[in-house]
C-alpha cells in the first residue's frame, strides 16, 4: 500500500484496514481485557492512531503486526489503570496460575466436541502461552511477528509455543 | 503429561519445523536429522494435527459479533468527532445515541470478567525493574510481587511465594534456585537472595563449572563461527562471553572464552593474506538411536580422506579446527587396515569385529570393514585420463601449482603405454595444453606440465566441458575413463550454480566418464563443495598438501584413485532388539540415507577403488548394560544445558547444537529407566512395527551391503549376520584398537557429546600400544600411523584435551 498523500487516499486505505482487521483485533482485545466494551475502546484507539500516526510500512506484512502491537500496548495501559490491577494492592498480586479460566462466550454455545475440548485445554495454559497460541493459530502470525507484537524474543516465542503444544497434544491424546 | 514418561522429542526446534517456521536451510537440516526416526516424524505429525485442531477451534469460536463491530464504529466516530469537529459534537452525539440505544436494546452483550484475575500481558517497555531471575519451571501456585514479569520469563527483584508444587529460577549470577512446597524466596536487585523460607535449594555455579569441565557445554560461539556469522573481526565486546555472565572463572577447555587481554583481531583460520573463504558444513554428531524406534541404520560408504589431511594442516599451524572440518569417518579411513581380500565373485567383502568400547567400557564397539579387491599394477585396465588443472592466480603459491606439477609427474611415472593423458587448464580462457598422449611418452607430458603458469581468474565450468569432451573422444571401453580435477577450490567464472555443475557431472558419469578431485593449498578452499562434486562423479576426493600426501593419493593409491571396482556402495545394519538397546554410528553424518534408499538403485552412493578399504564404527549399548553414567548425572547435565540456554539469547547453530545434545542425553537416560522387555514408545500409526526378533537369536546385528559393478545399474546385495563373542578391549587386534583411537581423537576435536571418558592422553596410550604391536609384527614401518601419534601430541600442545 503506497503512503497515502491525499486525505481521500488515506481514508480509503484506513477503511480497508478497518474492514480487514476490526474483527480479529476485537477478538484479541476482548481476550486480553475480558471486557467487550473496553475492547472496543482499545481497538478504536488503535485505528485512531493509524489515522494520526500511521506506520512507515503499511504493506500487507507489516500492517497487522503494527495493529496488534499498538492494540496490545493500549490494552496493557488500560489494564494498569484499572484499580484491580494495582501492583501495590495485596489482592491484586497477580497470581501466575496454571489454570486461567475465563468465561468465554463459547461456553454458552453448543460447539463441536473437539472445539470445546480444545478451548478447555487452552484455558488450562498459563496466560503467556495462551496468548502466543492465539496469535499463532487464531491470527496466523509467524514466530517473528508474535515476537514483535509481544516484545518477547523469537526463541522465547518458540519455547512458549513448544510448551503449549506439548500440553495441548497430551490433552487431546488423553481425551 | 504423564509423570515419568521421558519425552524423547522435547525439542522446540522440532516443533518450529513442524509448524513451518524454519527457513530452507534449517528445515533441510532437521529433515535430514530425523530421517528414519519414526518417533520424531510421528511427533511432527502430531504437532501439525494439534495445530490444525486449534485453528479449527478458533475458527469455530465466535469472532467479534456485529453488535461489537457496531459499538466499535460508534467509538471510532466519537474519537473522530472529538478530534476533528468539536462543534458538531452535540449533534453527533444526539444522532448516534439513538442508534446506540437501538443496538443496546438489540442485544449487545457485554462480557465482563468475574472471578479470577485475567492474564496480564507483558509490556516490554514498562518493566517492574531489571530482570534478576528467570523462571525456568513452575508446577505450582506461585505468587509474584509484580503483575507481570520484566520480560518473557525474566522476573524482577521482589518476593516470590510458592503455595504448593515446585518452582525453579535461575538468577543472573547463574545460581539455580529451587522452591518446593510452601516456600518463598526474595531476590535482591542483583539476583542475590535476601531471604527465604521453607524448602529452598540453591545450587552454585560450581555445577555449571563442572558441566563446562566435562566439556558438556560450549560457549555459544567459537571464534570462527562468530566470524563467519558476522563477517567481521571479533572484538572483546562482541563476544558473548558466557563465562563472565555466569561468574565462571578460570580456564576451561571449551575453546571460546577469550582472556581479557586478547587482541581485538582473532586470527582467521588461515594466515594467508587476502580474504578467507574456507567453508565447512557442520552437522551435529549422530545421536544414539533406540533400536525400537529405528532398528535400521543406513548410510553410504565414503573413501574420502581429505578431512584428515586438512585438519592435520590446521593443527600443525597451531589452530584448532572447527568442528565442521572434522569428519571422523575420513580420519579413520585415512589409514590402511589389513582386512582380508575378497574371495569369490564379489569385488568387495565386509568384516566385522566387536570388542568393548574403550571410552564407554559397558558399551560395545562394532567395526565394520569393507575391503575392495586389489589389482596388480600389471593387471590394471587401460586408463584414459584427462587432467583438468586450475592455473588461476590463486594457484601460484608454492604449495599449489608447483606441488600439483610434482604430483602429476609422480602419477605419470606409474603409468605406461596402455594409458593416455591429456591436460586441460582453466584460467580465464580454457585451453588444451596437451592432447591425449600415451603415457609412454613421458618427456612430452613433463614438458607440457613445466610450461604451465598461473594467472587470471578461474573458469571452472568451461574447462570442464572441454575436459569431458576429450575424455569422451578418447573413451576406452572396459577401461578407466576419468577426469581428474585439481584445484584450490575456486570456480569463479562459468557455471557458478552448484546444481548445474552437479548435473553436468552426473550426466557424464552416466556415460562412463568419472570425476575425481584433488584439493590443493588452503584458503579459497571449498571443502563441502569439493566433496559434493566428487560424489556426483563417482570419484573420490583427496586433499594434497605435501609431496608425501601426493604420493599416498597418486602413487600408492593410484589404483584406488583410478580404478573403481564397486560403485553406489551402501550399508544397512539391522540391530537385534533382544540384544541391542541403542546404537550410534560414529561419523558419516553427511552420508546418512533413508532406510528406503538402501534398496533403491536410483540413489547415488559412494564408490570404492581397487585396494581401498572403508571402515565404519558403531557404538552399541547392549540390552541390560550398566549405564556409563547414572540417571542423576545425566539429569544434571541436561539441567546445566537448559539453564545455560535460558540465560543465553543465542540462536541458530549453537542453539540447535544444545538441543541436539539434550536429545542425545535424554535418549541415553531413557535407556536407563526403561525395562528391555517392554517397548517405551507408542506403536507407530503409519507403519507396521519392526518385526519381533528371531526367538533365541544370539545375533547382535546383521550387516547388509549393496554395490554395483562399475558398468552396471543393478545392485547386488550381500548379507552378513554377526554374533558378539564378548571380546574385551585387550583381545581386539591392533588395527581395531588403532581405528578406535583415531575415532576418539576425532570426537575430542569435535567436542562430541558422545566422547565418553576419552581424553587425548588415552588416545595416545591406545594408539601407541596398537602401533607398537603392529611394528613388532610387520617389519615395514607405517609412517602414517607414527605421524598420527605425533599429531595427537601436537593437538595437546595447542591445548586440546
Amino acid at each position: 500500500m503506497p503512503t497515502a498523500t491525499s486525505r481521500s487516499d488515506r481514508s480509503a486505505w484506513v477503511r480497508d484496514a478497518v474492514n480487514r482487521f476490526e474483527r480479529p483485533l476485537l477478538s484479541y482485545a476482548r481476550w486480553l481485557l475480558r471486557d467487550s466494551d473496553k475492547a472496543a475502546d482499545a481497538v478504536a484507539d488503535t485505528f485512531a492512531r493509524l489515522c494520526e500516526k500511521p506506520p512507515a510500512a503499511t504493506h500487507n506484512g507489516e500492517l497487522p503486526k503494527w495493529l496488534f502491537t499498538v492494540c496490545r500496548h493500549r490494552a496493557i495501559d488500560m489494564l494498569r489503570k484499572d484499580k484491580r490491577m494495582n501492583p501495590l494492592s495485596e489482592s491484586a498480586a497477580a497470581k501466575i496460575e496454571n489454570t486461567d479460566r475465563h468465561s468465554d462466550p463459547s461456553d454458552a454455545i453448543e460447539t463441536a466436541d473437539t472445539t470445546a475440548a480444545a478451548m478447555r485445554a487452552l484455558a488450562t495454559l498459563p496466560g503467556n502461552q495462551q496468548e502466543v497460541v492465539r496469535l499463532k493459530f487464531q491470527h496466523d502470525m509467524s514466530y517473528k511477528d508474535i515476537a514483535a507484537v509481544t516484545g518477547l524474543t523469537v526463541t522465547n516465542v518458540g519455547y512458549l509455543l513448544h510448551k503449549a503444544i506439548k500440553t495441548l497434544r497430551h490433552e487431546f491424546n488423553d481425551e | 503429561m504423564p509423570a515419568g514418561e521421558p519425552e524423547l522429542h522435547d525439542d522446540p526446534v522440532l516443533t518450529a519445523y513442524a509448524l513451518g517456521e524454519l527457513d530452507e536451510a534449517e528445515s533441510r537440516a532437521v529433515r535430514q536429522r530425523i530421517l528414519g526416526d519414526d518417533a520424531a516424524n510421528a511427533y511432527v505429525q502430531s504437532v501439525r494435527e494439534t495445530a490444525d485442531t486449534m485453528r479449527t477451534a478458533f475458527a469455530d469460536e465466535p469472532t467479534a459479533s456485529d453488535a461489537e463491530v457496531a459499538q466499535l464504529h460508534i467509538k471510532r466516530a466519537d474519537r473522530t468527532l472529538r478530534r476533528e469537529a468539536p462543534k458538531s459534537l452535540w449533534r453527533f452525539a444526539n444522532r448516534y445515541s439513538a442508534a446506540a440505544a437501538v443496538l443496546l436494546v438489540g442485544g449487545l452483550i457485554v462480557y465482563s470478567m468475574t472471578g479470577n484475575p485475567p492474564y496480564e500481558p507483558v509490556g516490554a517497555d514498562r518493566s517492574p525493574g531489571p530482570p534478576v531471575a528467570t523462571l525456568i519451571e513452575s508446577t505450582g501456585h506461585l505468587t509474584t510481587p509484580h503483575a507481570y514479569p520484566a520480560e518473557g520469563s525474566d522476573y524482577a527483584a521482589g518476593e516470590y511465594k510458592l503455595d504448593s508444587g515446585t518452582a525453579e529460577f535461575m538468577t543472573t549470577d547463574g545460581r539455580n534456585v529451587r522452591l518446593n512446597g510452601k516456600s518463598s524466596v526474595e531476590f535482591g536487585a542483583d539476583g542475590r537472595i535476601i531471604s527465604s523460607s521453607g524448602d529452598v535449594t540453591v545450587t552454585n555455579p560450581e555445577r555449571i563449572h563442572s558441566a563446562l569441565k566435562l566439556g558438556v557445554i560450549d560457549s555459544p560461539y567459537t571464534a570462527e563461527q562468530f566470524q563467519r556469522d558476522t563477517e567481521r573481526p571479533l572484538t572483546p565486546t562482541d563476544h558473548p562471553s558466557i563465562s563472565n555472565q555466569l561468574g565462571v572463572a578460570g580456564p576451561s577447555h571449551s575453546y571460546a572464552s577469550p582472556a581479557p587481554a586478547e587482541p581485538p583481531h582473532i586470527e582467521p583460520v588461515e594466515r594467508h593474506p587476502g580474504h578467507n573463504t574456507e567453508t565447512y558444513q557442520h552437522l551435529a554428531d549422530n545421536a544414539f538411536k533406540h533400536v525400537g524406534n529405528a532398528p535400521l541404520s543406513t548410510f553410504s560408504i565414503d573413501v574420502d580422506t581429505a578431512s584428515y589431511a586438512n585438519v592435520r594442516r590446521m593443527l600443525r599451524q597451531g589452530q584448532r579446527p572447527p568442528a565442521g572440518a572434522v569428519r571422523i569417518e575420513e580420519f579413520v579411513n585415512y589409514f590402511a587396515y589389513r582386512y582380508p581380500d575378497p574371495v569369490g565373485p564379489h569385488p568387495i567383502a565386509s568384516h566385522v569385529d566387536i570388542a568393548a568400547c574403550p571410552w564407554a567400557p559397558t558399551h560395545r564397539l562394532v567395526r565394520i570393514g569393507v575391503q575392495a579387491k586389489r589389482i596388480a599394477h600389471a593387471d590394471r585396465p587401460p586408463s584414459n585420463i584427462v587432467l583438468l588443472l586450475d592455473v588461476s592466480g590463486s594457484m601460484s603459491a608454492a604449495n599449489k601449482l608447483p606441488l600439483l606439477k610434482e604430483s602429476v609427474k609422480m602419477m605419470v611415472r606409474e603409468l605406461d603405454e596402455r594409458d593416455s593423458i591429456a591436460i586441460v587448464v582453466y584460467a580465464g580462457a580454457s585451453g588444451l595444453v596437451l592432447p591425449s598422449t600415451p603415457a609412454g611418452s613421458k618427456d612430452v607430458i613433463y614438458a607440457a606440465l613445466d610450461r604451465l603458469k598461473s594467472g587470471g581468474s578461474t573458469a571452472g565450468a568451461a574447462g570442464i566441458q572441454l575436459a569431458y569432451n576429450i575424455a569422451t573422444q578418447c573413451f576406452v571401453k572396459g577401461g578407466v575413463n576419468r577426469v581428474i580435477l585439481a584445484t584450490d577450490g575456486d570456480f569463479n567464472v562459468g557455471i557458478s550454480s552448484d546444481d548445474a555443475l552437479v548435473r553436468l557431472i552426473e550426466d557424464k558419469r552416466k556415460s562412463g566418464v568419472f570425476l575425481s578431485i584433488l584439493g590443493f593449498g588452503m584458503g579459497n578452499y571449498k571443502d563441502a563443495k569439493m566433496e559434493k562434486l566428487s560424489n556426483a562423479g563417482n570419484g573420490n576426493y583427496a586433499y594434497i598438501d605435501t609431496k608425501a600426501e601426493a604420493r599416498k593419493a597418486l602413487v600408492e593409491g593410484l589404483a584406488g584413485t583410478l580404478v573403481t571396482v564397486a560403485k553406489d556402495v551402501k550399508i544397512q545394519v539391522e540391530f537385534n532388539p533382544a540384544r541391542v538397546a541403542s546404537y550410534r554410528l560414529i561419523g558419516y553424518e553427511n552420508r546418512i540415507l533413508a532406510k528406503e534408499d538402501f534398496n533403491d538403485d536410483t540413489k547415488d552412493a559412494g564408490e570404492v577403488g581397487a585396494g581401498h578399504s572403508v571402515t565404519a564404527l558403531y557404538e552399541v549399548v547392549p540390552v541390560g548394560a550398566a549405564p556409563v553414567r547414572s540417571a542423576q548425572q545425566i539429569d544434571a547435565e541436561i539441567q546445566a544445558i537448559r539453564t545455560l540456554m535460558a540465560v543465553t539469547d543465542a540462536t541458530g547453530q549453537w542453539y540447535d547444537a544444545q538441543l541436539a545434545r539434550i536429545a542425545a542425553l535424554e535418549a541415553e537416560r531413557a535407556v536407563i529407566v526403561r525395562r528391555p522387555a517392554r517397548p517405551a514408545v507408542d506403536p507407530l500409526r503409519y507403519q507396521h512395527e519392526a518385526p519381533a526378533p528371531k526367538p533365541g537369536s544370539t545375533e547382535l546385528l546383521t550387516v547388509k551391503m549393496r554395490y554395483k559393478q562399475p558398468d552396471s545399474n543393478t545392485s547386488v546385495k550381500l548379507t552378513m549376520p554377526v554374533v558378539d563373542r564378548g571380546a574385551d578391549w585387550r583381545a581386539a587386534n591392533d588395527d581395531y584398537r588403532f581405528a578406535a583411537s583415531v575415532a576418539a581423537f576425532g570426537m575430542i576435536l569435535r567436542n562430541s557429546p558422545h566422547k565418553g571418558n576419552a581424553t587425548l592422553d588415552q588416545v595416545l596410550a591406545w594408539a601407541t600400544a596398537a602401533e607398537r604391536e603392529r611394528a613388532n609384527r610387520d617389519v615395514k614401518a607405517d609412517p602414517y600411523r607414527a605421524e598420527f601419534i605425533e599429531l595427537v601430541r601436537t593437538a595437546q600442545g595447542i591445548g586440546v584435551r
